[in-house]
């Protein structure tokens, strides 16, 4: 935050250039429409100047003007993050296992990466049975939520936790996250089960499947569904590995 | 605007090129130079793009250089991204740094940048879905003024559609600012979101959104024709068919054939189906793989309209519109990416 934290680089960066993307981040799905002053008092800065950095958004493409006075996201604003998503290079491999596994359950499906304590969904493919659209909404690629949250997230850290530093071997682990994970954290919120996947030399992945609130049992959601979630990421790990042999050369996401 | 840069303390907020001078004056002559078609690569524009005071150079400088980055072109070195953006060494490392520190970009073994997944952040909620609702409201209200129909739009859940949002002739006049009753389809009522909300958080607000079925709605057969076979039979199988008009389709296999005539035309169409007097056209929204996720419809009850007059007079506008929601949702083969269809959004709303 360019106006909270005293910068010892100061010299060496931009306070504007801080702020002006501090503003675009202030534009939420839960806020997508924001107004100058509210931006302003929240940027802690004046209002001629979060009008500057809007105008200098609207006019490259990066906001778009609603009503008079209101600003909203522009697509422009979405490129960086297409590009940061696209140099995984994932798609191309998942997308076809995604859908498959989407066509055999009619659950909405979707595939996260860790970065840092969080995940971030980077591939999401629309179920078609009840439930599903408002199962998987959460789930967009962008979309960044605590580890511990999700399915995703917990398959990936209990793989962390169990392969250690071998990360050689592809361990999955199936997760389910919602009330029914026990601990209770979460009384309400998008429930799923998970499958990390790891490849040699790859960054380490997550399917994830979504499950309605109203779906029974968790017992009876692996039954029906753990099959097909491993069969998705025994899929991506041979797509993975067959890849990392042919593109030797990338080298290791991180 | 200036004045009250140099108002606030230390003038912190509005620094580049003044307040600390450092670089950015220098730059600004450079930049002169470096503008004048001198960028190696021929594809950056003179920098900065707008040049006068009330646009901030700095954020213009970031947004450049963040979009130097692309899935072909996912690694730079501060001196590429300079030639690229077209600005001197100097200013592009001092933006490549605050864009690090701020946890947009960072370094690989080569020392060289890349994007990092906060920069997924920035905009992604601009075309996901999660605003699909915002993205569709303003086309939704303009369909339903000029139409005098009741515009929707709706999403598949299981057997049955849901209607996101529903959006009538003659409520807000397409100013969208009030926050207002809205009643479903159905005729049960649908809290509406606050206003400047939407989303994810105005769909979780309304306590209840209307379902309507597929077998006879326009919207439904979009949802319908966009499936893959064999779920559009396993869907087909579970739907109870109940004759609600004169011409309601009563079994799986006419619904199947008029289905692919749906799927070729990217239109759909019913006609005293629903129930008596009432005809509806609806259209795919597509999401950036190209499958539709959604359904725009335009609905005239009790005779307000015949199909044809329906059809003739706004299927070209609902098809705009179902290209253009789609379009923000990433479905490029509606048109450009880049021309972008939210300017003459903004201005409709």
């Amino acid at each position: 935050m360019p106006t909270s934290t005293p910068n010892q680089a100061a010299h060496r960066t931009s306070r504007s250039l801080a702020c002006g993307l501090e503003l675009l981040k202030r534009f939420t799905p839960e806020q997508p429409e924001r107004g100058i002053s509210e931006l302003a008092s929240e940027l802690k800065v004046s209002a001629p100047t979060a009008h500057r950095y809007a105008s200098t958004c609207l006019e490259l493409g990066y906001l778009e003007q609603v009503r008079t006075r209101r600003y909203r996201l522009a697509r422009r604003c979405a490129q960086p993050g297409i590009a940061a998503i696209g140099a995984l290079a994932i798609d191309a491999l998942a997308e076809p296992i995604l859908r498959e596994l989407r066509d055999r359950t009619g659950r909405s499906v979707a595939l996260a990466v860790f970065d840092g304590s969080d995940v971030v969904y980077v591939l999401r493919l629309y179920g078609f049975q009840r439930g599903q659209y408002r199962a998987g909404r959460s789930l967009g690629a962008g979309s960044r939520r605590p580890a511990s949250e999700t399915a995703a997230g917990r398959a990936l850290l209990k793989t962390a936790r169990a392969d250690g530093e071998r990360g050689e071997e592809a361990v999955a682990e199936i997760c389910r996250s919602g009330p029914a994970a026990g601990d209770g954290e979460l009384a309400e919120g998008p429930r799923g089960l998970a499958i990390a996947v790891l490849a040699p030399g790859e960054r380490a992945y997550a399917i994830e499947l979504a499950a309605p609130a109203e779906s029974t049992g968790s017992a009876d959601l692996a039954a029906w569904l753990g099959e097909p979630l491993q069969a998705a990421g025994t899929a991506l790990r041979t797509a993975l590995t067959g890849d990392a042999k042919k593109e030797s050369a990338t080298g290791p996401a991180r | 605007m200036k004045a009250d840069g140099g108002g606030r303390g230390k003038g912190s907020e509005d620094d580049e090129g003044r307040s600390e001078g450092f670089g950015d004056e220098k730059d600004r002559s450079e930049e002169g130079r470096d503008g004048s078609g001198a960028s190696p690569a021929g594809l950056a524009p003179p920098f900065p793009r707008l040049d006068e005071r009330r646009y901030s150079r700095a954020l213009q400088g970031g947004l450049a250089i963040l979009a130097c980055f692309t899935p072909e072109r996912p690694l730079l070195g501060t001196t590429e991204i300079a030639g690229l953006v077209g600005m001197s060494v100097a200013t592009a490392s001092r933006f490549v740094l605050t864009l690090a520190d701020e946890g947009y970009l960072e370094r690989d073994s080569s020392r060289k940048y890349r994007l990092t997944l906060r920069a997924a952040e920035l905009g992604l909620a601009s075309i996901s879905e999660t605003g699909l609702c915002v993205h569709a409201r303003p086309h939704l209200l303009e369909l339903a003024s000029i139409s005098g129909c009741v515009a929707a739009l709706g999403v598949l859940d299981g057997p049955e559609a849901l209607l996101v949002d529903v959006e009538r002739p003659g409520r807000g006049g397409g100013r969208g600012a009030e926050p207002r009753a809205r009643a479903g389809r159905g005729g049960r009522t649908v809290e509406a979101a606050r206003s400047g909300r939407g989303g994810l958080g105005a769909e979780r607000e309304r306590s209840e959104l209307t379902h309507v079925p597929l077998y006879c709605t326009a919207i439904g057969k979009v949802l319908l024709a966009g499936l893959p076979a064999d779920w559009r039979a396993r869907l087909i199988a579970e739907i109870d068919f109940e004759r609600r008009g004169p011409n309601t389709i009563l079994d799986g296999e006419s619904l199947l054939g008029q289905l692919s005539r749906v799927a070729r035309d990217g239109l759909a169409a019913t006609d005293d189906e629903l129930c008596p007097g009432a005809c509806a056209i609806a259209a795919p929204v597509r999401d950036e793989s190209g499958i539709a996720i959604a359904a725009v419809g335009l609905l005239a009850r009790a005779h307000a309209l015949e199909l044809h007059d329906l059809e003739a007079r706004f299927a070209g506008p609902l098809l705009k519109a179902a290209g253009q929601i789609s379009a923000r949702l990433g479905w490029t083969a509606a048109g450009d990416l880049e021309t972008d269809p939210g300017r003459k959004e903004g201005d409709q709303a």
